[in-house]
């Protein structure tokens, strides 16, 4: 056997195997929670590339569902007692009852005018998650959302929740792959390659966009729950729309429309600021160089990157080179 | 027996009146064409057909079945497929995907059972990529089923257009213009997949320009000029129709 047969058989527990040991390695607490960011958000920009990447919807607003997904969970959990392995799935329904909300109506605009309803929604949101007192506790936030207990294990510290993560991770990756890879996820591409031609072969374009919209808002509230049980308190600033453009940007980072770029992307860019803490000021500049220059240098993103190693090791890059031209 | 027809069919843009009057009838299991000098409206005829215009005035008939009021997916769901004279595929996509987003209205599989990979979803899908593979052969698409649609030879395009068409198991066949731009040794293979897709059972209106192609292939066509229809029959009846040579034929080769 060769090595680029033996490597292709087993990248991908190869892969698992790194992120199962990875927090022996990463001791810094600090690190291991910027992980479990990293993860969330992958989560988040999975979420995000299903409309955005596959169905072509633009969305900068998608903060929103990881918000409502946040705030359900911690509501569910603090003031009602309701365990994690309910909240959880809860949190993503109601993201998903939010996404038909808003993706019913908004789905009679298109391009621009489809973008800015969803920035409006973001900003809705935000607005509720401040002002509805009551519920949200305002600007003080939630706090004391207990970590999750299973079998007697307490999964409070970051290095054990970051399996929780992981999991929810990887969950999210087989399923948002095999939606892609099925005839649902080829209704999605074909919408957003061509309407009309989706049209013409059968395709109810308005209902798979309504999907589209409910599979990705589904996501990023799991991935918002996520959050509210890695931070264990909740407040309105996490969920402006400068957020929603941190996903946008994982995304295209990453790669529009591919699931190892989400990934890529996503942690990357939760990275980039920490590594450019200690330059201070200038950090914002940095971070904003650093995606213009993968952009650049990379024009399918970090997934066309990351695709581009996988076939040169698997040693079949005369297949790439066909693709190039 | 007609399987699909229209009576008075007409729309209009803003004043501008496309058809008119078009009373058109496309027999079952017959090659019907659509002829006419450039702007006639023959596309515009296809999609009111294919519901992707509502019409002004007139009604769509398929099946004995009034479908003026079907949406374009909903034709599709019925049989009722087309190509596009402006190659409409899906680029990004491989040439095997294209094909089975033809199969979508006939598969099953939803998001849950596609997400959870159900032995009933897999199953479904060998069996559609087995189906959408005999089509590709028929087009001469199969050796490039991997490869990107947009990176296809304009020939080859125009062919995956006819293979997605027919992954919809349609009854009727709307073609809009499948030679033009192909050469003579393209256009009879061409020929002889059109008859050959006829003689399996479907219905082909075809619109072309190419008149040995529509004459040798046509059972019957129907004319049209400036939005109506001057004249329909045999290929022997249209040929000496001394309104058609004036309004068509006089002109064929421009
Ligand atoms: N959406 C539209 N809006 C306005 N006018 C239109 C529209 N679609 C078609 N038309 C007009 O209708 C007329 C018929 O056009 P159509 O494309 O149907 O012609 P055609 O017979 O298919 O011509 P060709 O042989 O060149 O393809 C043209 O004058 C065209 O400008
Ligand atoms: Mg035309």
């Amino acid at each position: 056997m060769t090595f680029g047969k033996i490597y292709e058989k087993t990248r991908i527990w190869i892969l698992l195997i790194i992120a199962a040991i990875l927090p022996f390695a990463v001791t810094n607490n600090y690190w291991l929670h910027i992980l479990n960011i990293g993860g969330i958000f992958a989560i988040c920009t999975l979420s995000l590339n299903l409309l955005t990447g596959c169905t072509g919807l633009f969305s900068v607003g998608h903060i929103a569902f990881y918000g409502i997904g946040s705030y359900t969970a911690a509501v569910l959990s603090v003031k009602c007692g309701v365990p994690f392995l309910i909240a959880v799935p809860c949190a993503g329904i109601m993201a998903l009852i939010f996404g038909l909300v808003l993706g019913m109506p908004a789905l009679r605009l298109k391009g621009l005018y489809l973008a800015i309803s969803t920035l409006a929604f973001g900003e809705i949101a935000y607005r509720v998650f401040l002002n509805w007192e009551s519920v949200t506790n305002g600007t003080r936030g939630i706090l004391g959302i207990q970590a999750p207990v299973f079998f007697g294990i307490n999964f409070r510290s970051y290095n054990t929740y970051y399996y929780i993560v992981l999991i929810f991770l990887v969950m999210t990756v087989v399923l948002t792959r095999n939606l892609i890879y099925s005839r649902t996820g080829r209704a999605l591409l074909a919408i957003r390659e061509s309407e009309i031609a989706a049209q013409a072969l059968g395709v109810n374009t308005v209902g798979y966009k309504i999907i589209a919209f409910a599979a990705s808002s589904f996501f990023a509230g799991i991935a918002g729950a996520l959050y509210a049980y890695e931070v264990h308190m909740i407040a309105p600033e996490s969920f402006v729309s400068t957020e929603s453009i941190t996903v946008l940007a994982m995304m295209v980072v990453g790669g529009i429309g591919s699931i190892s770029g989400s990934i890529a992307g996503a942690f990357v860019l939760t990275m980039i600021p920490e590594v450019l803490r200690s330059t201070g000021d200038i950090r914002l500049v940095l971070y904003g160089a650093a995606i213009v220059a993968i952009v650049i240098f990379a024009p399918r993103g970090l997934g066309g990157a990351l695709e581009w190693l996988d076939h040169l090791l698997m040693g079949n890059h005369k297949k790439k080179v066909r693709e190039e031209e | 027996m007609a399987l699909l027809e229209t009576k008075k069919l007409g729309i209009n843009f803003d004043g501008l009146v496309a058809l008119e009057d078009v009373d058109f009838a496309a027999e079952e299991g017959k090659i019907t064409a659509v002829i006419g000098p450039n702007g006639a409206g023959k596309t515009t005829f296809f999609n009111l057909v294919a519901g992707f215009y509502t019409p002004t005035e007139g009604s769509v008939h398929f099946g004995g079945k009034d479908i003026t009021r079907l949406k374009a997916y909903q034709r599709a769901e019925i049989g009722i497929a087309r190509t596009f004279q402006n190659i409409n595929l899906f680029k990004d996509m491989s040439v095997m995907d294209n094909a089975l987003v033809g199969l979508h209205s006939r598969a099953k599989s939803n998001v849950v059972s596609s997400m959870l990979r159900t032995p009933a979803q897999r199953r479904e899908e060998k069996a559609l990529r087995e189906e959408v593979m005999s089509y590709l052969e028929f087009m001469g698409l199969a050796d490039c089923a991997q490869e990107k649609a947009g990176s296809l030879s304009y020939g080859m395009q125009k062919n995956l257009e006819i293979v997605r068409a027919l992954a919809l198991r349609p009854k009727v066949l709307l073609l809009d213009e499948p030679a033009s731009g192909l050469n003579t040794q393209d256009l009879d293979e061409l020929s002889g997949r059109i008859t050959n897709i006829r003689d399996r059972g479907i219905t082909v209106v075809l619109i072309e320009h190419k008149m040995d192609v529509v004459m040798s292939i046509s059972d019957r066509i129907a004319v049209l000029n400036v939005g109506r229809k001057i004249a329909d029959g045999t290929p022997e009846e249209v040929r000496s129709s001394r309104e058609v040579i004036e309004a068509y034929l006089g002109k064929e080769d421009e």
